[in-house]
């Protein structure tokens, strides 16, 4: 269903020169979906959210957000979204309180009941000035501005870079808890846990070029086991070579060996193993960091040939 | 359009800073206006004043004096001619007469039985001078009468002794010594001679002075000072002593015309006329003689009472006049070493022309005397017409502009309005036009003001709306205080009204808008702060500056302490267009070169807004 589709990117280049920005980039985020975006510093992360946002201009192709194009609606767009940028400045105006009441008049707000609700979620002190305030506190009195509106679409752009693991853990939480009242979000970060921890699906981009968008199912439930064993018996550790398994790595002074290996192959692999003398048997388990750098290589290698 | 959210929230940022800048600018003002008002402007005008004075008889002076020296090496190398030429002729017309006579004396001796002449009883006989008005065989015919009839008679003799006899013919050989002899005719013509040029060099000057002025006569005042300056070089027969005298100074040595007889008479006259020896001679005396003559003629009491007189107008009293010093004695050093440096002047550029004439840069003496007179002429400054008559109105020309300056719009107008009063207004600006746009997307604070739905051109047109309001509400107070001021402040000698303040804040508010508008296009132009306030503030700060150096060159300071060729900076600077003379002084340029401000304010917002709605904003 088109109408399912909140944000959609369509072949979206913007290029800096020197290899620098996006290139023919391509997704779709659809309604309630939790999406997280992932790529190393300076990969396009930002500029694609720009994009999406309407603050720059595509070089070629476009970004709709509910069906509008980005820069020719950017004021309509940003109605329907809350949006936390990635470095976070606050206009001129003393303290967290003027601030979040100097945008509740921005956006015509007169109810202060869900600013009052995430303040103390995150148990914000706005009464502090802007200017003395922790990477962390700025990081929080941004994502009150950004949701106290209730919009339909969040996009955050590395909302939880420089906050302690606590602090994280209930920013999270509050954004996950948007997510099951249905809300679009967006959110990129480096941090591949969190993504993993939260999201439905993930974009991973690398040097400006998408090349993966996974859903966490997919990699969770990944078809491709990984096992690492370690024989007692150098013996044994040379038999099992011979067999056909994929072999990813050998650690002789270990007699230890990792393979891959497809689920359906999981038996025959047990099968092989029977009177060995193990000293373990254990499974890599995959995760998205795994996958991204597993991706990354490929695109390489492709681009190798 | 318009956000009053964000109006509201660029009051919160900048409202303090506009405080702060209003209210110094208004006390600025007000202190400007105050003591500028109290008083302290009359003694800068008198200062002016003085040194105007000071300095336009100081120059016409040493003009005069130049002129002067002029006339009296002219003169006395024309007295020379004069002389030289009449006294050859008196010499050779003497000589023929003399001739003459001698003929006439020996006819009388061949008649005679005894060998001597009977002069006494043929004194009819002896030849008259043809020209009866030359002083020279005048003379001589009297001398010959006179001798003629001292010729001793024998009747007087009682010849019948020996002794009567003796004593007859020693008488008669004494009577024929004592004929006039020949020197006579040197003596004369010399005497003659002297007398002839100087009446002919009377004559000269008042061709000169006709030169000058074709109506001028004998009694012309220009006449009279020709004749003056020369005759007091020369002093022909001490006439002119009481010109030294009357101030103690030694009275010259006679004018020598002992050399010329004796260079007339030994015939190389010519040479040594065109001598250095002469010339340098000349100048030594024209540098004292018109020297004194001008000290003279400037110090003495009808003089002084003219330029008095004339100046009374613009406020020189007596008092004032005799504190400038110019008397008998300061006034011949200013011009004796005023001569003496114009002197080595041109010996100094004529001795290049010889050079060059050497080098044979000239293709003939021609061409070489030519460049000479040129460059005499150059070096010359030719002031032609009296001097008298013609001082005050110099002088009182050169004080017109100052009586006219009007110290307090000066200072109020061009010092305050124009730049003291704008530069807090302009760092104001310089600062809020950036926070407004380029510091906000340089942070990235303006994320949120976009992400609450508000369009770029609001942002823009809120942001432009708020520096423009702040800014007329600044011109608005200032123009409050000014008149507060105004009406508390009692001047009487300023063209300063109600009008002109009103007229002035507007002028100011012009330019404060067109400076607001190039920082608002740099702040919507460029993303990075720092880039953005170098060049809109870099630039708006240079504007000042000029103004600032450009008003020494203006117009507005009078001319003798302007210093014109910071003229130039006046072209460099938008801020120029803010005409306050024109405001003064009631013309109606000011109006087109504020229309000219607005527009550019007006283009300047309207063309940023343009760039930051198309542009790409990091945020």
């Amino acid at each position: 269903m088109k109408n399912d589709v909140v944000i959609k990117v369509d072949n979206v280049t913007k290029d800096y020169g020197d290899k620098k920005g996006v290139f023919n980039e391509s997704f779709e985020i659809k309604k309630g979906q939790m999406v997280g975006f992932v790529g190393t510093n300076g990969s396009g992360k930002t500029t694609t959210i720009r994009s999406i946002l309407g603050f720059i201009k595509t070089t070629s192709g476009h970004c709709y957000v509910n069906g509008l194009e980005s820069w020719s609606n950017s004021s309509k767009i940003l109605k329907k979204v809350g949006y936390v940028p990635g470095e976070i400045s606050f206009p001129d105006l003393g303290t967290g309180i003027a601030f979040i009441h100097s945008q509740a008049e921005f956006l015509h707000l007169k109810n202060f009941d869900r600013a009052n609700y995430l303040i103390e979620k995150l148990q914000l002190d706005p009464r502090a000035n802007l200017k003395r305030m922790s990477k962390g506190m700025k990081q929080k009195t941004a994502l009150v501005a950004a949701l106290m509106d209730d919009p339909e679409i969040i996009i955050l752009d590395e909302p939880t870079t420089g906050l302690d693991p606590l602090m994280r853990e209930s920013f999270l939480e509050i954004i996950e808890e948007e997510h099951k009242k249905g809300k679009t979000i967006l959110m990129s970060s480096h941090m591949f846990e969190e993504i993993e921890e939260t999201c439905d699906s993930v974009l991973l981009i690398s040097n400006g070029h998408l090349i993966d968008h996974v859903s966490m199912q997919d990699i969770t439930h990944h078809d491709i086991k990984e096992y690492k064993i370690e024989f007692n018996k150098k013996n044994d550790y040379k038999i099992f070579q011979k067999e056909k398994y994929k072999i990813t790595r050998l650690q002789d002074e270990y007699n230890q060996v990792t393979v891959q290996i497809p689920k359906e192959q999981i038996e025959e692999l047990f099968k092989s193993l029977k009177g060995m003398d193990l000293k373990f048997i254990s499974e890599n388990p995959y995760t998205l960091e795994k996958h991204f750098i597993e991706k990354i290589k490929n695109v390489n290698e492709e681009g190798g040939k | 359009m318009f956000s009053k959210s964000l109006f509201k929230q660029s009051c919160k940022a900048n409202g303090l800073m506009w405080g702060i800048v209003t209210l110094m600018v208004c006390f600025m003002l007000s202190c400007v206006m105050v003591i500028s008002g109290g008083g302290s402007t009359e003694s800068v005008a008198t200062g002016v004043t003085d040194t105007i004075v000071d300095n336009e008889i100081k120059c016409s002076l040493k003009e005069r004096a130049i002129t002067y020296y002029n006339y009296s090496n002219d003169g006395e190398a024309q007295f020379d001619n004069y002389y030289v030429n009449d006294f050859s002729s008196d010499v050779s017309e003497g000589t023929v007469y003399y001739q003459a006579v001698g003929a006439w004396v020996v006819s009388l001796k061949e008649e005679s039985l005894t060998g001597i002449p009977d002069c006494y009883n043929n004194v009819s006989s002896i030849p008259t001078p043809v020209d009866n008005t030359s002083t020279v065989t005048t003379s001589l015919y009297s001398d010959f009468v006179k001798w003629c009839k001292s010729e001793p008679q024998a009747s007087s003799y009682d010849l019948t002794t020996l002794e009567g006899q003796k004593s007859y013919s020693s008488d008669l050989s004494t009577w024929q010594n004592t004929m006039p002899s020949t020197t006579l005719i040197g003596t004369y013509s010399a005497t003659s001679a002297y007398i002839s040029a100087t009446t002919k060099l009377s004559e000269y000057c008042l061709t000169l002075a006709q030169k000058e002025d074709s109506t001028a006569t004998s009694e012309s005042t220009i006449t009279k000072e020709i004749s003056g300056t020369i005759f007091v070089s020369i002093n022909p027969g001490n006439s002119f002593d009481n010109y030294y005298t009357e101030h103690n100074l030694d009275v010259p040595s006679d004018y020598d015309v002992t050399s010329l007889v004796t260079h007339t008479l030994s015939g190389d006259i010519t040479t040594y006329l065109g001598s250095e020896e002469r010339i340098s001679y000349y100048q030594d005396r024209a540098t004292n003689g018109s020297a004194v003559f001008l000290a003279y003629l400037f110090s003495n009491k009808e003089a002084k009472q003219t330029m008095i007189d004339a100046l009374s107008n613009y406020g020189i009293t007596e008092e004032r006049y005799e504190s400038y010093g110019y008397d008998f004695d300061t006034i011949n050093h200013l011009a004796q070493s005023t001569n003496v440096g114009y002197q080595s002047q041109i010996d100094y550029e004529l001795s290049l022309i010889y050079k060059d004439y050497v080098d044979g840069k000239y293709a003939s003496i021609d061409e070489y005397n030519k460049a000479v007179e040129a460059k005499k002429i150059e070096v010359k400054k030719d002031s032609s017409s009296s001097f008298l008559s013609n001082l005050p109105t110099e002088v009182s020309e050169a004080l017109e502009e100052v009586g006219q300056m009007d110290v307090y719009s000066l200072i109020v107008g061009s010092v305050y309005f124009k730049m003291a009063g704008l530069l807090l207004p302009i760092i104001y600006i310089i600062m809020a036009a950036n926070n407004l746009i380029s510091t906000q997307v340089d942070s990235g604070s303006m994320a949120y003001v976009l992400s609450t739905s508000v369009k770029r051109s609001t942002v823009t047109f809120t942001q432009a709306s708020y520096l423009v309001i702040s800014l007329l509400a600044m011109s608005l107070c200032t123009m409050i205080t000014s008149f507060i001021c105004f009406a508390n402040v009692k001047i009487t000698n300023t063209d300063m009204s109600y009008a002109t303040l009103a007229l002035m804040s507007l002028g100011q508010f012009a330019v404060l808008f067109a400076i607001a508008g190039f920082n608002f296009m740099t702040s919507c132009i460029f993303d990075r702060q720092k880039n953005s306030m170098s060049i809109g503030g870099g630039l708006s700060i240079f504007f000042l500056v000029a103004t600032m150096l450009g008003l020494f060159g203006s117009e507005q300071i009078p001319s003798v302490v302007r210093f014109d060729s910071l003229n130039y900076f006046n072209y460099v600077t938008i801020i120029s267009l803010f005409d306050i003379t024109s405001i003064v002084n009631g013309t109606t340029d000011f109006i087109y070169k504020m229309v000219i401000l607005f527009a550019v304010g007006i283009i300047c917002f309207v063309s940023g807004s343009l760039v930051f709605k198309n542009k790409d904003l990091p945020l």
